[in-house]
């Protein structure tokens, strides 16, 4: 076997193990963990920095 | 098949994927790029894990990159020298160690380990250029922009590494695999 085929077979044997051996939804709280944020599962729309509408007083006129 | 290499453009009015399903399905594999250049499960599970905890701080943005996948590759081999401290730190301990495969190691059969051992030994930057092309499947230009090269660098380091390769494994090089 050349040296390019056993590159390409070490490889496709590589990702293959990985992907069947790594533990991926454990690392994911891991991540949750250290950020103290929920993972989005969904997109996450984007506040914007202004408020939308002027606050309103607080004082009812009678 | 080819992946686009360029991260950084945003994509205007796409969806852009959510973190959780880009995790599950990529974090397995940069742990798997990592691991054939380190050799140490550990080692490259962190590297993988704080690379996927920067694209988690900035996912807004990164979930919109024409190529998030390929942006965490790139982030993952050039992460502000750790990588490479981490590559030349395993190097030595390959070169000492009586015992050649750790126990909490991804399995592989010898001849595919031994490949691995064999990559490690090059120099870094000869090693993430065959690992980038091999096990990612990269051109030679995506490579090169992965790495930040010019493409004739990478062209010459992947013959050079090539050539190395063969005469470590005794393997034949072949003449059709040039890029």
């Amino acid at each position: 076997m050349n040296i390019d085929d056993r590159l390409r077979a070490a490889s496709k044997a590589l990702k293959e193990s990985s992907v069947a051996q790594v533990d991926a939804a454990s690392q994911l709280r891991e991540i949750v963990q250290r950020t103290g944020r929920p993972v989005a599962h969904g997109h996450t729309a984007v506040l914007p920095d202004e408020p939308q509408e002027s606050p309103r007083s607080l004082v009812v006129c009678v | 098949m080819r992946q686009d290499n360029g991260d950084r453009d945003e994509r205007p009015g796409s969806t852009p994927e959510p973190f959780e399903a880009f995790y599950l399905r990529e974090y397995p594999q940069v742990v798997g790029l990592l691991l054939g250049l380190l050799g140490s499960r550990p080692m490259a599970e962190e590297l993988a894990q704080e690379t996927f905890l920067v694209a988690y701080r900035d996912w807004d943005r990164i979930s919109r990159l024409d190529n998030p996948r390929a942006w965490v590759r790139k982030v993952a081999i050039n992460q502000r020298g750790s990588f490479l401290r981490a590559y030349l730190r395993q190097q030595t301990r390959d070169r000492d160690a009586t015992v050649r495969y750790e126990d909490d190691s991804i399995k592989l059969a010898d001849d595919h380990a031994e490949v691995w051992q064999a990559v490690r030994t090059l120099p870094p930057l000869q090693a993430q250029v065959i690992a980038l092309h091999y096990y990612e499947d990269y051109s030679v230009a995506q490579v090169a922009a992965a790495l930040r090269k010019a493409p004739g660098t990478i062209k010459a380091q992947l013959h050079h590494g090539r050539r190395k390769l063969a005469r470590l494994l005794g393997a034949e090089t072949d003449r059709r695999s040039s890029p």
